[in-house]
């Protein structure tokens, strides 16, 4: 049962009017954002107390329809928030998720028995974690699998004459993405030409690509890029000899990965490596997107970035529509070029922006 | 270094001169001139002086003067430089600025309008008054003043863009309700109902010195959550919104509010002499005639803040908020 008050307390609140000058617009505005510091916080909050006037502009200025801006929990879906239906759901979902889990762990265990030689003897000193790390190629179209597993990238980067698509590893990230894309454009030399799959997977973890790059360098090197599984220069020249030789597919862009940890990665040999690309500190990454050289990243509180330079320097886009800024967890990010995309927040709202993010239209 | 205690006449003055090294951003060039290029300010041919000028305004504006260093530091870091330079190249009528603005902003300011009033016509109509506010179509003294001048940045340029359209809409009614029906209004826009008057009839002052005392030990945020929730009858999502909360915590926080309140006045009254029976009837009863002056109380507490960063007292006194729009 709902909290009543004594009538007298409903009296003086009524006859209460704030004793000195109302906050100006700004103030009010930055209040509705949550955007005021503290110690102006307190008085604009102890005016707004006493003044039905303000009060009423606060609320005036924040109509129904501009609800993005309230937390992704207040426009949870219902049935989240029907305990015995959530709970219904949840354990045996948990369930075939360790289920998958286990057999997709047996599972790489048979295709791959030598993962742990195979990463140590390619020089890296962090084998054991790398082999935990790293996600695995699980080529649908790609070659064997116990192959790729002790195949030199370079010599799997030739032969694979397809892109690979990138799928959940047992221990260290979800199942749930259990959906493959092909993310990388084969060049013109490629026997096979696909179109890119713009169905990307942000469930649990994103992968996205394509970018323009040139194998070995490591771009964006400024930006404190580190490679999990670094190609050497002898990787590299080995990748682009075999390419040129048996007319295999290098990748044409990168592929990108967002980690369930919120990281970004990306990577230049079908995922069998992945670099960790910084987009700025403290950041929760959760769903990313890619276009060439056009790279989008959304994550939560609704920090969203886009690079026009395949990830080199990166930009905060702050979505607006009806006056109010995109706060949600953006759990989607879907950008078909460099002007059209959207965004899908974690209470399932849509924003749509035709003009690389200047303006925006929430659905 | 900052010169905190300088008077705020003597910044003025240096903004008026158009001095490059305004007194409240002593110290912090390197900041400024960061903030200078982070703005885009160049673009619309702002200068750097004169950008400079603005901050040590908005710094003026919301920090008492013996603000140190830190926390000028604080205010001009946090504030939305870019959308402060945009609007203030606009305020100055520099073309390229004003085309940014429109591609930015013209859709979000008619839908806004048009939310903000429930009705598209209305909308479009309170959006195009507030552009002419915005042009500068408003001459003082021979020059244009464009309301653009006001934005400081402290929040974002779309939320003031929300709140002047807000308080436009709501100084429109309060005009017309002179001449409206009370029941009318109600139905034109519930959250802008004018309250019942007050009227004040004998008064037990046990009761009332308790209920004062309650209140005023409130903290600003649980008043805030008390008059939202139970005077203007605000949903718990729009309160939790408005103090970015879950809304489950702000409809715990109402409960504990009104627990406190109750035990607070009963406390009182009993402390006062009342017995437990005779405090309980007295919490109990409709009593209508409490003629308590909260305005005392508050007076203290919000003269505490600088001046500046308030305005003069808005248009009318009556309320906007609707008595109870939950219907309760």
């Amino acid at each position: 049962m709902m909290a009543c008050i004594p009538e007298t307390v409903r009296r003086q609140l009524k006859q209460s009017s704030p004793a000195g000058p109302h906050p100006d617009e700004n103030l009010l505005a930055a209040f509705a954002e949550g955007a005021l510091a503290e110690s102006l916080r307190t008085p604009v909050l102890k005016h707004l107390f006493a003044c039905t006037a303000c009060r009423g502009v606060v609320a005036v200025a924040r109509p129904e329809v501009a609800s993005a801006a309230q937390p992704a929990f207040a426009a949870a879906p219902f049935w989240t928030r029907w305990a015995p239906w959530r709970w219904a759901v949840a354990v045996p979902a948990v369930a075939a998720l360790v289920g998958i889990a286990w057999i997709g762990q047996m599972e790489l265990r048979t295709i791959f028995p030598a993962a742990r030689i195979d990463v140590a003897t390619a020089g890296t000193g962090n084998a054991p974690q790398l082999a935990l790390q790293r996600p695995v190629i699980r080529g649908e179209q790609s070659p064997g699998k116990a192959d790729l597993a002790l195949q030199h990238p370079a010599n799997f980067l030739a032969s694979a004459s397809k892109p690979a698509a990138v799928a959940s590893l047992g221990q260290s990230r979800p199942l749930t993405a259990a959906k493959s894309r092909p993310a990388v454009e084969p060049r013109a030399n490629s026997p096979a030409v696909e179109e890119p799959d713009t169905d990307m997977i942000n469930t649990g973890f994103a992968v996205s690509g394509s970018r323009e790059v040139v194998f070995g360098a490591s771009p964006g090197g400024s930006l404190g890029q580190s490679w999990l599984a670094p190609l050497s220069p002898e990787d590299v020249s080995a990748a682009v000899a075999a390419n040129s030789g048996a007319g295999g597919a290098l990748p044409a862009h990168a592929e990108w990965m967002v980690s369930p940890s919120g990281a970004l990665y990306e990577s230049f040999d079908h995922g069998a490596r992945w670099q960790s690309v910084a987009v700025r500190e403290n950041l929760a990454l959760r769903a990313v997107s890619s276009s060439g050289d056009d790279v989008w990243v959304g994550g939560n509180g609704g920090m969203l970035f886009h690079s026009g330079d395949a990830g080199r320097h990166w930009t905060r886009v702050v979505p607006v529509c009806n006056g109010l800024a995109l706060a949600e967890d953006i759990v989607r990010v879907e950008f078909t070029d460099g002007n059209y995309g959207s965004i899908i927040t974690a209470t399932g709202k849509t924003w749509v922006t035709a003009d690389q993010g200047e303006t925006w239209e929430m659905r | 270094m900052i010169s905190g205690s300088q008077p705020a006449t003597a910044a003025a003055g240096d903004e008026e001169r158009g001095e490059t090294s305004p007194a409240r951003l002593a110290g912090l060039e390197t900041l400024v001139s960061a903030l200078y290029e982070t703005s885009g300010a160049a673009r619309f041919d702002l200068p750097a002086a004169e950008f400079s000028n603005i901050l040590n305004q908005i710094a003026a504006k919301y920090l008492p003067l013996e603000a140190g260093q830190a926390a000028v530091r604080e205010l001009i870091s946090k504030l939305h430089v870019e959308e402060l330079a945009l609007a203030r190249a606009c305020a100055a009528g520099h073309d390229r600025a004003w085309e940014v603005f429109l591609t930015r902003y013209r859709e979000c300011l008619y839908q806004s309008a048009a939310a903000i009033a429930k009705d598209e016509a209305l909308g479009r109509e309170l959006a195009d008054s507030l552009y002419a506010d915005l042009y500068g179509s408003d001459s003082r003294a021979g020059g244009r003043v464009s309301k653009l001048t006001s934005y400081t940045g402290i929040g974002s340029l779309a939320g003031w863009l929300s709140t002047v359209f807000a308080q436009a809409h709501v100084n429109r009614l309060r005009r017309e309700s002179r001449w409206a029906p009370l029941e009318e209004e109600n139905d034109d826009d519930p959250r802008l109902a004018v309250p019942p008057a007050v009227t004040p009839i004998a008064v037990d002052r046990r009761l009332e010195h308790a209920t004062g005392e309650a209140l005023a030990s409130l903290s600003p945020e649980d008043g805030f959550i008390l008059a939202s929730y139970f005077l203007d009858g605000q949903t718990l999502a729009d309160i939790a919104r408005a103090l970015q909360l879950h809304e489950s915590t702000v409809s715990r926080r109402v409960e504990k509010i009104a627990a406190r309140l109750r035990k607070k006045i009963r406390d009182a009254l009993l402390s006062r002499g009342m017995s437990r029976a005779q405090a309980e009837e007295a919490l109990e009863a409709d009593v209508r005639d409490l003629q308590v002056n909260v305005r005392a109380r508050l007076r203290e507490s919000v003269q505490e803040t600088p001046a500046g960063a308030f305005s003069k007292q808005r248009e009318s006194p009556v309320s906007p908020l609707a008595a109870n729009p939950r219907g309760k």
